[in-house]
């Protein structure tokens, strides 16, 4: 199964492709929306994991951009918000923007695997 | 109460002048030419707590002759001077009054529009305090995902091998990260409670800099940008807390290279104007808009900047470095010609010339508690 990651911090990016490499998926990293999306015009993936808060392109837009040029990829948002910036709770948002399951920054390696299990079995 | 204003209030002043009018009416039986005033006093009283200043002068104005015309004798003429003195005294007390009325309705309608002023200021402080304690929470979660990730990882490796440096490595940064926002806090909590302390000493401004651009070079690097600097080649001493200099210089660096985008370029020079001592940190990146230019040094301003949101970190290096220029004695300031044009900082310090006076002996329990 192919994974995509999206984060700004490359130390979550390489930490990530490390322990699903480990648990034997085909892992590819972008620091930004755009690396993603030729990323995943080269060779779609089954999962993107991305964050909310980033510079140029946002999670949300990156969200909506695959969903509209790739309705078929799951997507799974993850993000440290707090609970609530601003009066919104923005990782919960996501779940009306078509993500199936959400991941709140720091998680247990072990919810990551589960989720992802989860996910790509429904 | 919002007071009355425009056609409302005039209507309002006319009707309470014609009811006084008729209530004086209906009591001349018994009143006779005494106390022609007696009910307009009421009417002006009603008409300055109700309506704005203007309908009640109006009231007042109107209140006079209308008294005059129906109650003073001669009866159904207007004079200007009444006869007889108890009434000219009437009309002096009937305007004194009146107008006092006037003066404190406004004056208290006064009190009330600062007062909602402050408290919408309040509430926008505690806002603004509120969604700090969110990004707060946010910014100290990021660094903690890749240690949780990077702990796993030497868990399964015993930290051998190639990945378990690399896990150790990642650790280390991101701890790095943790310490910084924790200290950024710290100093801020002391610059609230007015609790910073300057060690000042005799201070080489080159050396000062170069340690904070050492300090400031990974997050510049990490970004690619062109990162140059400029120092003039004849010494420069200030009387100065070196360690705070250093942190002043890496905290223009690391937020000129915050918003500067990738492949961008970042400039700092020193140089010497008159008695003082510049520094002059430029970028090529994002750009003030200029009705923040005036805001970027205050805290929590940049809560709001969506900007901020997306770069990350709390936006409270600014503050910082101004509050530590100041405590030198110096100034800051902050250019730009707008959006996407770019920035510039510059600091200003007293140069010490002369043979250097011993440092000044601050309080030995408030250097101990300086940083670092």
């Amino acid at each position: 199964m192919r994974v995509l990651i999206v984060d700004d911090n490359e130390d979550m990016l390489q930490s990530m492709k490390i322990l699903l490499e480990v648990a034997s998926y085909e892992v590819a990293v972008a620091s930004n929306g755009a690396r993603a999306l030729s990323l995943q015009r080269e060779r779609p993936f089954d999962v993107l994991i991305t964050d909310i808060f980033m510079p140029e392109m946002d999670g949300m837009e990156i969200i909506d951009q695959f969903r509209r040029e790739f309705p078929a990829i799951r997507i799974i948002a993850m993000s440290g918000g707090g609970k609530r910036i601003k009066g919104h709770d923005y990782l919960s948002d996501t779940q009306n923007f078509g993500v199936v399951a959400t991941l709140r920054k720091p998680f247990e390696p072990e919810d990551l695997l589960q989720t992802l299990r989860r996910v790509l079995s429904a | 109460m919002k007071p009355l204003t425009g056609a409302t209030g005039y209507a309002v002043a006319v009707a309470a002048v014609a009811l006084a009018t008729g209530a004086r009416w209906l009591l001349d039986p018994a009143l006779g030419n005494f106390y022609p005033f007696v009910t307009y006093y009421v009417a002006i009283l009603a008409v300055a707590l109700l309506a704005s200043l203007w309908p009640s002068v109006v009231a007042l104005i109107l209140g006079a002759f209308a008294a005059d015309f129906f109650f003073i004798p001669p009866r159904y003429v207007v004079l200007p001077h009444p006869e007889g003195v108890e009434h000219q005294l009437g009309l002096a007390l009937y305007c004194m009054v009146g107008i006092s009325s006037i003066v404190v309705c406004e004056a208290l309608r006064a009190a009330e529009r600062r007062a909602d002023l402050r408290a919408a200021d309040l509430a926008d402080t505690n806002r603004r305090q509120l969604e700090f304690l969110a990004l707060l929470s946010h910014e100290l979660r990021n660094p903690l995902a890749p240690i949780r990730n990077a702990l796993e990882i030497l868990r399964q490796t015993g930290g051998q091998g190639d990945t378990g440096k690399l896990a150790i490595d990642m650790m280390q940064r991101q701890f790095r990260q943790l310490v910084r926002l924790v200290d950024d806090l710290l100093d801020v909590s002391r610059i609230s409670r007015g609790r910073i302390a300057l060690r000042r000493e005799p201070v080489e401004l080159a050396s000062a800099v170069r340690r904070g651009v050492e300090a400031a070079r990974p997050s510049c690097d990490s970004k690619e940008l062109e990162l140059s600097v400029a120092v003039p080649p004849e010494p420069l001493y200030l009387n100065a807390d070196p360690a705070r200099l250093a942190h002043i210089v890496d905290n223009l660096l690391n937020n000129a290279c915050k918003f500067t985008g990738r492949g961008g370029r970042v400039t700092l020079a020193v140089l010497r104007e008159g008695g003082q001592a510049v520094i002059r940190v430029q970028d090529t990146g994002i750009g003030i808009a200029a009705d923040q230019l005036g805001r970027i040094f205050e805290m929590f301003s940049q809560v709001d900047a969506s900007v901020e949101r997306a770069e990350g970190g709390l936006g409270l290096g600014l503050v910082l470095v101004k509050h530590l220029v100041e405590l030198h004695g110096g100034t800051v300031e902050a250019h730009s010609a707008g959006l996407g044009k770019g920035a510039e900082f510059v600091v200003r310090l007293p140069v010490q010339d002369e043979a250097f006076p011993p440092p000044r002996q601050e309080p030995s329990r408030a250097s101990r508690q300086g940083r670092r």
